[in-house]
């Protein structure tokens, strides 16, 4: 006699279990794939900070003498992703605003296709816009001798990084209940009002959120930004300097791992900086992730 | 057919119209929503458009403040007079039309914010003293009946409240705003009967310093608050008057099977 249960629960098919195996299976490897990336960073920058753990915390980098000072490239990378930010930022939510405020939808459409056209362009093309016009640009604006400069890679950044920002951003913008925008009319706001302090407001989180996704790209770019930055180890003097050459993590990556021998000390501290650079994206991507939660719990 | 007849509710020819309009119509794209529209609805005291769903009664509502003309496929033909003055050439800034003319929606809406500042949200002048603001916050919420539930948290998120009390906090963010009419689109359709009980006293305490035009489908809710009465049906006037009128008389047939609620369709 068939059970209640029997009834109520549907019976499991073997397509259904082979889906399920499946799906499982695919977390397995998922999971197997991190552990091995973030294991084998791990186990090969160990060596770094063995043998090069006085000089690791320096300013210096010349592995020929065996000092191999990662600060410049971490600062590098740091102040390359806040400068882009601080040039994207701005531009992007505004735009985003501006464009969430068409109401035609064929506008809309060939808005959002430009800027995935634009997301999907290879960086290497950015970085050979960067070396032909942008670094020609900023050498003769600001009377330089050379534009490969940090300046140039933030600015190079910025444009690459924008097309991911506004599109999120405007999508944030788009999720905010029209309500809240009919009833600040309502009350006798100005348009510019209404923007500003309920829709920008609303959507914050989630334009964070995508703020930080984009950071986590501005982080991790190489090619287009080893092209502009110019290449030198050192820190700018002053500090924040844009006008100064630096390095990054990824563009030191790019010039030397594949002149360090592997198990050597130095490409051991290569590896340390792409743990630091992966350790970086990671909690952008966690903080991000948070920020759009608690946008859509609102 | 129905007559198109400026059918005037204002029960003394003296007083002045706070809203009058005159073949009004209103249109989304190709269709007519409101056709050749006219009346008059005096100063003080409620008025319910009432009819059945998609009778226009909404349209007619928003096109008051002026909220519709956001919609890029809304235009209108015909005259409106809102307090005297032109809706459209009197008002060439929206938003002293709308700082004139409030509106609270079906549905509840508080921003992310706390409860003062929800009330506070359209006085966006810093004019305002902070005694003036408590002040501000303290009559509103009493005006709209929620000080005794609020007083001790103002300062808590607004999103926390019920939905009656949501409503009560929008109507008391309208009533900041000082409005000489309220617009109220079916205020109590989306809270309990306790709240929605609360809202009707508070309208009618409420209708004494003020226009109200409230959109309703509850026909009892009309018998308690009203004091005229306008029934519109497929974006037409059948018959407006005032409530003991309507409801006694029941001129026509439309509006009686309609306000015996055995209305099917127009």
């Amino acid at each position: 006699m068939m059970t209640d249960a029997a009834v109520i629960m549907p019976k499991r098919s073997v397509k259904f279990d082979g889906i399920r195996a499946y799906a499982r299976l695919s977390i397995l490897i998922t999971l197997l794939i991190i552990t091995l990336i973030l294991g084998t960073l791990i186990i090969q920058s160990g060596p770094a900070i063995f043998a090069a753990s006085e000089s690791l915390f320096t300013t210096n980098w010349k592995p020929s003498e065996g000092v191999y000072g990662i600060v410049p490239m971490v600062f590098g990378s740091l102040f390359v992703m806040l400068l882009a930010m601080a040039i994207a930022l701005p531009i992007g939510g505004f735009a985003a605003l501006a464009i969430s405020r068409i109401k035609s939808l064929r506008a809309k459409r060939a808005w959002r296709s430009a800027l995935e056209i634009l997301a999907g362009i290879p960086s290497i093309v950015y970085g050979l816009i960067g070396v032909a016009y942008v670094s020609l640009w900023v050498a003769g604006a600001f009377d330089l001798q050379s534009g490969r400069i940090i300046l140039s890679a933030g600015l190079i950044l910025s444009v690459m990084i924008l097309p991911t920002f506004l599109s999120l951003s405007e999508d944030a913008i788009s999720t905010v209940p029209a309500a809240f925008r009919e009833n600040a009319q309502a009350l006798g706001l100005h348009d510019y009002e209404v923007e500003l302090n309920v829709i920008l407001p609303a959507a914050a989180p989630a334009i964070a959120s995508a703020a930080l996704l984009s950071l986590g790209r501005a982080l991790g770019e190489t090619m287009a930004v080893m092209l502009v930055i110019g290449s030198l180890d050192r820190l700018p003097s002053p500090l924040f300097n844009p006008l100064s050459s630096g390095q990054t993590i990824t563009s030191k990556l790019g010039r030397e791992v594949g002149e360090s021998a592997f198990g050597s000390t130095h490409f051991s501290v290569l590896v340390l900086m792409s743990l630091i650079l992966v350790a970086l994206t990671i909690g952008l991507t966690i903080l991000s992730q948070r920020l759009f939660k608690q946008g859509a719990s609102r | 057919m129905l007559q198109n007849t400026h059918l005037q509710i204002v029960s003394d020819q003296t007083e002045t119209a706070a809203i009058s309009m005159k073949n009004f119509s209103a249109y989304f794209g190709e269709a007519c929503i409101l056709s050749d529209v006219s009346f008059d609805v005096p100063s003080r005291g409620v008025t319910c458009l009432i009819g059945p769903s998609g009778a226009g009664k909404s349209t007619l509502l928003r096109t008051l403040n002026r909220i519709n003309g956001e919609t890029q496929t809304a235009s209108f033909t015909g005259e409106v007079d809102v307090l005297g003055k032109p809706l459209i050439e009197g008002y060439p800034d929206v938003t002293i039309l709308r700082r004139k003319v409030g509106m609270v929606f079906q549905s509840p809406c508080v921003f992310p914010r706390s409860i003062s500042e929800n009330v506070l949200f359209g006085r966006r002048d810093k004019k305002l003293s902070k005694t003036e603001r408590r002040t501000l916050v303290e009559t509103c919420l009493k005006d709209a009946g929620l000080w005794s539930e609020v007083s001790k948290r103002l300062d808590k998120p607004a999103l926390n409240l019920s939905l009656g009390q949501q409503q009560r906090l929008c109507i008391a963010r309208a009533l900041a705003m000082t409005p000489d009419i309220l617009l109220l689109d079916e205020p109590t359709a989306s809270v309990d009967p306790v709240s929605a009980r609360v809202i009707e006293d508070l309208l009618t305490r409420l209708s004494s310093k003020m226009t109200i035009v409230m959109v309703t489908h509850n026909i009892a809710q009309t018998k308690r608050v009203a004091d005229h009465v306008v029934f519109l049906c497929d974006g037409q006037i059948v018959e407006a008057g005032a409530k003991t009128d309507m409801f006694s008389r029941r001129s026509c047939d439309k509006t009686r099977t309609y306000l015996t609620e055995e209305f099917c369709d127009c």
